[in-house]
């Protein structure tokens, strides 16, 4: 028996606004994922209208998203909610280790 | 957190948004689909159940990972009692729910998956088990509910996957990258996908070399982008559908089963959740782990549960028309039980005869010719049963009013007058209802080929019988000399 999962096969996502932070923790290859569909496809996961992604970059920690229309921080979190918990992830309180960051605006 | 509760379950899938259709419309919330909402509260029954102490010792399993308390449908049997309580859970589920544990597939490609890798990176020095297990124990700890899917759409079936004029009628690896694989292909007849929070894929059969590209296994979110679930529409959806109140219909809460077309239109898949990836030797061997396991589950105790279902609704039936004394009834119940256990039966043998596989493994899968005599008995066994339920059950399962009707003030009393007999109407319309869903319902044909259609039960129990042994039995005792 080799007890946990080992925290090398985690990675630990921050979700950053403009005005504040949450972290997901997924397998490996959840990041990967959001960017793959982010990139790649255009897309938000979870969101199937085109128009919602405007722009899409790749920065050294992680990525920038662009989202269409007036949001509050709220609501940009919301997004990404529901984006990040589509390919695998789930919220964690857990905030001392962040592997990539994806920042947010509208 | 690790068992999780149905309200947990129900809280998590609420974020998920897959891309569902239900005759052709997109479901932008699988809560409030009539449809949809069936899987999801079949499932949600399913966790629920993990946490009725009288069922603990059938639902909850230890993790041979871990050590912590798991769901089962997330066990990967490390013993013969272990074989017995998966067993044991399929009938559990089928009698609480009368349609699909939507997990059940799920558990046993993973545990399809345990014994295959642990093989593979034997022979090849791979880390697809170490994969498999950290996927294992992240879906344990987080009690995800995981969906099978195994059968391609596999076009002109006279010819082999890398014979088709369409590439893509079996599902392929179109793109290998440094961070993971992107596939492409459609996997069909998939049950209650769209509840889950993974789907675990498996190759749909054996494969020679140079069909490398079909040769793949993964897991993966069901709300990955690229992925269209396409869910089964039959009379019953229409009826659900078109129902005032789920009172009317004939498994009110959990519905017939519900299955979905999935397409993968180009869809990323990390290497941390790719367990076979052209290794062609493995998929036969693979599939036929998996067929073993499931045709236990599912031919010896799934199936088992809903006859339970239906023996019992026949004998309510009976009584409510005044017949339970009646010879020819009372007979055919007794067949009905004879042929249902003898498949309960063949389920029991074929965990404790079950053995580890591969020896070194510590992954136990059921013995295989008693697996395959389980389904291919209950394919044939089931169809006998709903025979005689519609003889028991009279001509009323075809001909009855509905709920509704009883229920208007107007024409309601003629109901209750004319269908009244040794039971009010409402009792024997609604028994009457319940066998109408088994008899002219989808669970005919779904039994008859879930698991694999019976020539395949057939073609593995040709080749698992000792053909030559009982052939010298006989000549031994006929004194045959040759």
């Amino acid at each position: 028996m080799d007890n946990a999962l080992p925290l090398e096969s985690l990675e630990f996502i921050t979700v950053r606004t403009p005005k504040g932070e949450e972290t997901y923790m997924g397998l490996k290859g959840t990041y990967a994922t959001l960017v793959d569909s982010c990139c790649r496809k255009q897309a938000l996961p979870g969101f199937y209208q085109s128009s919602l992604l405007v722009e899409v970059r790749n920065q050294e920690q992680g990525l920038m998203l662009t989202l269409s229309g007036e949001m509050t921080d709220e609501e940009m979190f919301s997004y990404l909610n529901v984006a990040i918990r589509n390919v695998g992830g789930f919220p964690t309180v857990q905030n001392t280790r962040c592997d990539y960051i994806v920042e947010v605006k509208c | 957190m690790a068992v999780k509760t149905a309200a947990e379950y129900i809280e998590s899938v609420k974020a998920l948004t897959p891309k569902v259709y239900v005759a052709g419309k997109r479901v932008e919330n699988m809560l409030e689909n009539p449809t949809t909402l069936s899987v999801i509260r079949a499932t949600a029954k399913v966790y629920d159940l993990a946490h009725d102490p009288k069922y603990k010792e059938v639902m909850v399993a230890t993790s041979h990972l871990t050590g912590e308390p798991i769901n089962r449908n997330l066990n990967v049997a490390q013993s013969n009692y272990d074989l017995d309580m998966r067993a044991e859970m399929a009938l559990l589920t089928s009698q609480m729910l009368g349609t699909c544990n939507y997990r059940c597939v799920g558990c046993d490609t993973l545990n399809a998956l345990a014994s295959s890798t642990w093989e593979m990176d034997k022979e090849y020095g791979t880390e697809y088990n170490q994969r498999l297990n950290n996927f294992i124990k992240w879906a344990q700890a987080n009690d995800l509910a995981c969906s099978g899917a195994i059968t391609d759409p596999k076009g002109d079936r006279f010819k082999r996957p890398s014979e088709q004029d369409d590439p893509d009628m079996n599902l392929r690896v179109v793109e290998k990258r440094a961070d993971g694989i992107v596939v492409r292909g459609a996997k069909v007849s998939q049950s209650g996908a769209i509840g889950a929070h993974e789907t675990i894929v498996l190759p749909g059969g054996a494969l020679k070399p140079g069909e490398e590209q079909f040769a793949v296994a993964f897991a993966l979110p069901n709300g990955t982008p690229g992925i269209t679930y396409i869910c089964q529409y039959t009379p019953y959806t229409a009826e659900r559908e078109a129902a005032e109140s789920i009172e009317e219909l004939g498994n009110p809460e959990f519905g017939q089963r519900e299955t979905s077309t999935i397409v993968f239109d180009d869809v990323f898949i990390p290497w941390e959740r790719v367990f076979l990836c052209g290794e062609t030797k493995y998929c036969g061997r693979l599939v036929a782990r998996f067929a073993k396991t499931h045709r236990m589950n599912c031919g010896g105790a799934c199936k088992v549960g809903y006859c339970d279902l239906i023996i019992g609704a026949c004998k309510l039936a009976s009584e409510y028309t005044g017949l339970q004394k009646v010879p020819h009834i009372q007979e055919k119940l007794i067949d009905m039980v004879r042929i249902s256990e003898t498949s309960h039966a063949c389920a029991i043998a074929a965990a404790a005869k079950g053995m580890e596989e591969p020896v070194g493994s510590g992954v136990y899968m059921p013995d295989d010719l008693f697996g395959n005599v389980a389904k291919l008995n209950i394919a044939h066994g089931f169809w006998e049963i709903m025979k005689m339920a519609g003889d028991i059950a009279g001509g009323g399962v075809v001909t009855m009013p509905s709920e509704r009707d009883l229920q208007n003030p107007e024409i309601g009393p003629y109901i209750q007058k004319y269908f009244k007999s040794a039971a009010p109407a409402e009792q024997r319309l609604r028994v009457i209802k319940f066998i109408q869903n088994w008899v002219a319902g989808l669970h005919g044909a779904g039994t008859w080929h879930g698991a694999g259609s019976p020539q395949a039960q057939r073609v593995a129990i040709q080749v698992l019988t000792d053909w030559e042994a009982k052939k010298q039995l006989a000549k031994n005792l006929a004194h045959i000399k040759d």
